[in-house]
């Protein structure tokens, strides 16, 4: 399994931990908690910020295009009210559309730049905001000014006289064997702390965030989050059995917390919600919910058929499934189960479409 | 007076002080009177956030109902429903401790207290370990004449050193030794297959200032010596009150209200070692919510750190990840299914089962590193080092979120008037 720390730079899943293991309080763990150190916790992850009618006004009458609702991976901030919002991206893009048309980056770039402590202020329901700053965490490329795409959109909006945030770039790397972090030109403009916590011993262009480990092993933290959406352009082993693996952890504490002689119910939505901190229940992508959802229905039932516990839909809808603890051998059973190691390819979509049907009726006989 | 004719507090009191006094005056002076003890089982149930379950909701499961007393709410007799008979008394002696104490020999009263936790997700033993007990052990020192008697009972089993080859699953069963000291791991006989590997399991007897003298000079040489299993706190007058690292603790005093005493004391420190350990594993993240329809809800733990003393070997990391994960009755009663990331690492999405908590474990040759999410007892990170301490490595070195976890249970303690001068034992070095 063990992978190399340059394949994991481009992971926005592996991204997004790597930030929040930054803003863990200082530890014995193996990671620099740099946010952390420059003074910054986290608010929310993927909170929605929704840009007022005014605004949206006078993006029209500038013939500017920004998305209504973007949610910036993770807010930060820090004791005095300095907002600092992150996303991760596999790869910066440009100020224009990609040749098929797509803006999606260029629209949600447009609405963070936006993000003005009074703006922010009001898309945070009047929390306070004394300062805004925008940075990308990104994997480095030194093939081009990673930084022009979006201080070109930030160009673009101040021409239109609307007032933007500062931004910058972070840029991961391998380094010295491990993972780090490339260091704040001075013409970049970082937040002050961030920037202070990076300073470095002259001549390296890079701080260490995760050191090299000299035993061969994947150099990979545990991860907070197994999950966002459309995180990983290509399927990823360890993210694959990470997120199996919590699914079905999240299932086992339910049924170990189910006496014997009741029924424990997993509901989808429900597990897929907790797993993933939240995340998924705010997701917009109707049809990718369900068919994840459906991939979590055939993870289980996979499952639950090693074990003959008979189960049913418990309301018709399709949506969750209970199990019938009748004996303990059965719960000891069922709970056992879930301990197989699931196949990495559970969270696939199904290329032949909907092969499984849902479980309506009751499934095998103990 | 006995149990079953109790009628209230004061009676049970007179029943247990009248079982308690281990020794009668005769014309031959002080003579030993040979009856069963008083144990009293510290328990644990529910953080705060969390609705506490009905102490009759407990019993439930193990087929025992109780029986109020006369205008007490927080103690009552237990009977069985199988034969009628009273085997205990169940006191709500803190807010998320009850304390369930009897006469019963120990084998049907540990058989009990193990099937009440087993049954029940919201119920868990007390888990002292090492660290705790040397606190304890240093507030001894300080506050009993040094010529008194101390007692202590090492334990550690490197129980990873060797393979084991078990036929099937059922013969991996986790033995919970609640003070049976010299019951060995497997059936002792001839015919049983006795795994060689390194085992410390003494009880040393002493005079507390020689205690005091020695045992920092022989744990520099024995690691082992600081995986402390048992501690007798001195009676006042004589005797003591032995602790187990399961919460046990046996009555070897001529006082019941001295005993309650005592384990009103330890559960008061270990609350607020609980309620610190969870402060400050949370604390990083209190204001870090997801807000998911309405409902912020908090996401995250600060790190748990177990850094051995030295790195484990191949051998031992390998057979810990494989017993651990491979049979339902380990040692650490954990679930999960391993993720290698490489020779000497894996991570571990897993589920405490005990009383049914997420944890998620990265697990390599130098370090144990826990997340332990919002609303997962602080519990499971003391039974994870009691547990560590007795199997892998006694002289383990444990931080939450940063803190050490030495300080954090000087703090607890000094919040109880524990040890406001107690020391920080020396630490062994490499």
């Amino acid at each position: 399994m063990p992978t190399s720390p340059s394949d994991l730079l481009g992971d926005s899943l592996f991204q997004l931990n790597l930030l929040l293991w930054m803003l863990q309080p200082p530890n014995r763990s193996n990671i620099r908690p740099l946010l952390s150190e420059a003074g910054y916790k986290l608010r929310s992850i993927e909170e929605t910020l929704p840009l007022s009618p005014a605004l949206l006004t006078r993006l029209s009458n500038a013939a500017l295009t920004a998305k209504e609702d973007a949610a910036p991976d993770a807010i930060l901030l820090n004791d005095n009210a300095e907002h600092l919002l992150v996303e991760c991206k596999a790869s910066m893009f440009g100020p224009q559309p990609s040749k098929d048309g797509r803006d999606g980056n260029q629209r949600q770039a447009r609405s963070f730049l936006l993000q003005t402590p009074p703006v922010l202020r009001s898309a945070l329901a009047g929390s306070a905001v004394k300062g805004t700053h925008l940075a990308y965490l990104t994997r480095h490329n030194d093939k081009h000014d990673q930084t022009q795409g979006v201080r070109a959109l930030a160009d673009e909006l101040q021409q239109a006289k609307l007032p933007t945030v500062e931004c910058c770039v972070w840029r991961l790397l391998e380094h010295e064997g491990g993972i780090g972090m490339v260091v704040p030109k001075s013409s970049e403009k970082w937040p002050t702390t961030v920037r202070a916590a990076c300073k470095t011993r002259r001549g390296s262009k890079a701080i260490k965030l995760i050191p090299r480990d000299d035993f061969g092993n994947d150099i990979r933290p545990l991860y907070f989050i197994p999950w966002m959406p459309e995180s990983e352009p290509e399927h990823n082993e360890y993210n694959s059995r990470a997120f199996g693996n919590r699914i079905l952890g999240a299932a086992v504490v339910r049924i170990g917390r189910t006496e014997v002689g009741e029924d424990a119910v997993l509901n989808y939505e429900e597990l897929l919600d907790e797993v993933t901190l939240g995340v998924f229940a705010k997701w917009r992508n109707k049809d990718a919910k369900k068919s994840l959802r459906e991939r979590v229905r055939k993870l289980l039932a996979d499952h639950l058929v090693r074990t003959g516990a008979l189960r049913y839909d418990p309301d018709g809808s399709g949506q969750s499934i209970a199990v019938k603890l009748s004996e303990e051998k059965i719960k000891s059973g069922v709970i056992k189960a879930f301990r197989e190691t699931i196949s990495m390819d559970w969270d696939k979509p199904d290329p032949q479409g909907k092969l499984f049907p849902e479980d309506t009726g009751k499934g095998d006989a103990a | 007076m006995n149990l079953a004719s109790a009628q209230s507090r004061e009676d049970v009191v007179e029943v247990f002080e009248g079982l308690s006094q281990q020794y009668e005056k005769t014309d031959e002076g002080l003579k030993a009177i040979r009856r069963p003890l008083v144990k009293s089982y510290m328990l644990e149930t529910v953080p705060p956030q969390r609705t506490r379950p009905k102490l009759a909701d407990l019993f439930r499961p193990t087929n025992h109902r109780l029986v109020a007393l006369e205008g007490d709410s927080t103690m009552f007799k237990v009977q069985s429903n199988d034969d009628q008979s009273f085997v205990g008394v169940v006191e709500q002696l803190l807010d998320r401790h009850p304390v369930y104490y009897t006469v019963e020999k120990s084998d049907r009263s540990d058989r009990l207290v193990t099937r009440l936790v087993e049954r029940n997700a919201e119920l868990d033993h007390l888990w002292i370990s090492g660290r705790v007990f040397e606190q304890l052990h240093q507030i001894v020192l300080k506050t009993t004449p040094k010529h008194r008697y101390g007692r202590l009972v090492f334990q550690y089993t490197s129980l990873f050193e060797s393979e084991e080859h078990f036929a099937d699953e059922a013969e991996a069963v986790d033995t919970e030794d609640f003070g049976k000291a010299d019951e060995p791991d497997f059936a002792a006989n001839g015919d049983a297959f006795l795994p060689e590997r390194r085992a410390t399991k003494f009880t040393m007897v002493e005079r507390l200032g020689e205690l005091e003298a020695k045992l920092p000079k022989l744990r520099d040489i024995h690691r082992p010596l600081w995986a402390i299993s048992q501690l007798r706190i001195p009676a006042l007058k004589r005797g003591g009150h032995d602790f187990f690292h399961h919460g046990k603790v046996t009555n070897r005093s001529d006082s019941f209200a001295e005993h309650r005493q005592r384990v009103e004391y330890v559960l008061g420190l270990y609350s607020s070692l609980t309620a610190e350990t969870e402060s400050r594993a949370w604390t990083s993240v209190e204001k870090i919510t997801v807000k998911t329809a309405g409902k912020t809800t908090p996401i995250l733990g600060a790190p748990v750190v177990l850094e051995f003393f030295e790195p484990l070997t191949q051998r031992v990391y390998d057979e810990f990840v494989r017993q651990t994960f491979r049979y339902e009755n380990n040692r650490f009663r954990l679930w999960g299914d391993p993720i290698s990331l490489g020779p000497s690492k894996c991570h571990v999405y897993a589920v405490d089962r005990h009383i049914w908590q997420p944890l998620f474990l990265e697990i390599t040759t130098a370090k144990i590193t826990v997340i332990v999410p919002h609303g997962t007892c602080g519990n499971s990170v003391h039974r994870l080092i009691t547990n560590v301490q007795q199997y892998l490595d006694p002289a383990v070195k444990a931080t939450i979120g940063g803190i050490d976890y030495e300080s954090i249970v000087l703090d607890g303690f000094k919040q109880e008037g524990g040890s406001a001068n107690a020391d920080k034992p020396k630490r062994p070095t490499r």
